[in-house]
């Protein structure tokens, strides 16, 4: 049972400039299709700048940008399931879970990612 | 049935799924009506791609596009597309859309995500030259793919995508 509470703000890590704004793109909230976990950080209880810097040093060439904000409520309407995954390196490391028969049905992956897009805001850094 | 198979009536195969409700057997379909080409609209409206949103340089988006697919390990796009994404963008403008987000898809495709307020629209073009619509409107989700495999098909029109965005 997750224990992140309905008004937990959660965020999807954004490093491209080009989406690094409103409207947050669809893309964002999916990885590659048969993956059901897309990481997130929770946002309401992490050490941003420590995040921030955590993420900066993550991915070599392109430097963090913000998030793309979801409460824990918009994830669940969406018909996902989010859960703690804590890492060594990112305490506040969560995951979006899809559906799991959206593993399977590319359309119901997409759509997924179109609702949780249509609900998310940017927030930077 | 999950999804309905239609045709407008310019012959063009129209795959449509649109949910009333969580329950599968609630699903409603709809067809495009207006017949008027929205291109030879464009051609006479083209003052309003002047609004600061929709100045846009359709060279440019595409180059910006195939050096993300490039940068992400992914083909470039199929330049079949560009003037599909082209009317996309032309439509959007004349149906009063926000400038939307667009990327490469793993594909070879397009996506133009386009969101007001909590409705969210992504048009896909697809490396078939296919195009798909995913919808959620404040919690109402719908579905639909123009789909040129079917028999007697053409290239998706300038109608086709702007009934796609019609319910935006």
């Amino acid at each position: 049972m997750s224990q992140i509470s309905d008004r937990e703000e959660c965020g999807r890590g954004i490093w491209d400039s080009s989406k690094a704004k409103d409207p947050i793109n669809a893309k964002v909230f999916r990885d590659r299709f048969g993956e059901l976990e897309v990481s997130i950080d929770r946002l309401d209880t992490a050490d941003l700048v420590a995040l921030a810097d955590l993420h900066d040093k993550a991915r070599g060439g392109g430097r963090f940008k913000g998030w793309g904000v979801l409460t824990a409520a918009q994830i669940r309407s969406a018909s996902c399931e989010i859960v703690e995954a804590p890492l060594p390196e990112n305490p506040w490391h969560a995951n979006i879970v899809f559906p799991e028969a959206s593993k399977a049905d590319e359309d119901q992956w997409k759509q997924i990612s179109v609702t949780l897009a249509a609900m998310a805001r940017w927030r930077s850094k | 049935m999950f999804n309905a198979v239609l045709r407008s009536s310019s012959h063009d195969s129209i795959f449509i799924i649109s949910p009333k409700s969580d329950n599968e057997g609630s699903y409603r379909s709809i067809v495009a009506q207006d017949q008027k080409s929205i291109v030879e609209a464009a051609t006479h409206q083209s003052h309003v791609l002047d609004r600061p949103d929709w100045n846009f340089d359709m060279d440019q988006i595409w180059a910006e596009l195939n050096a993300e697919a490039t940068g992400d390990g992914h083909q470039p796009l199929q330049a079949g597309l560009k003037p599909l994404l082209s009317l996309v963008l032309r439509c959007a403008a004349l149906q009063g859309l926000p400038f939307p987000s667009i990327s490469a898809a793993e594909n070879g495709g397009f996506e133009a995500f386009f969101k007001s307020n909590e409705r969210g629209l992504l048009i896909s073009g697809n490396s078939d030259l296919s195009v798909q619509a995913f919808g959620d409107f404040n919690g109402e989700i719908w579905r639909a793919k123009l789909d040129r495999s079917m028999p007697r098909s053409r290239p998706v029109t300038a109608d086709q995508i702007r009934w796609l965005m019609q319910r935006y």
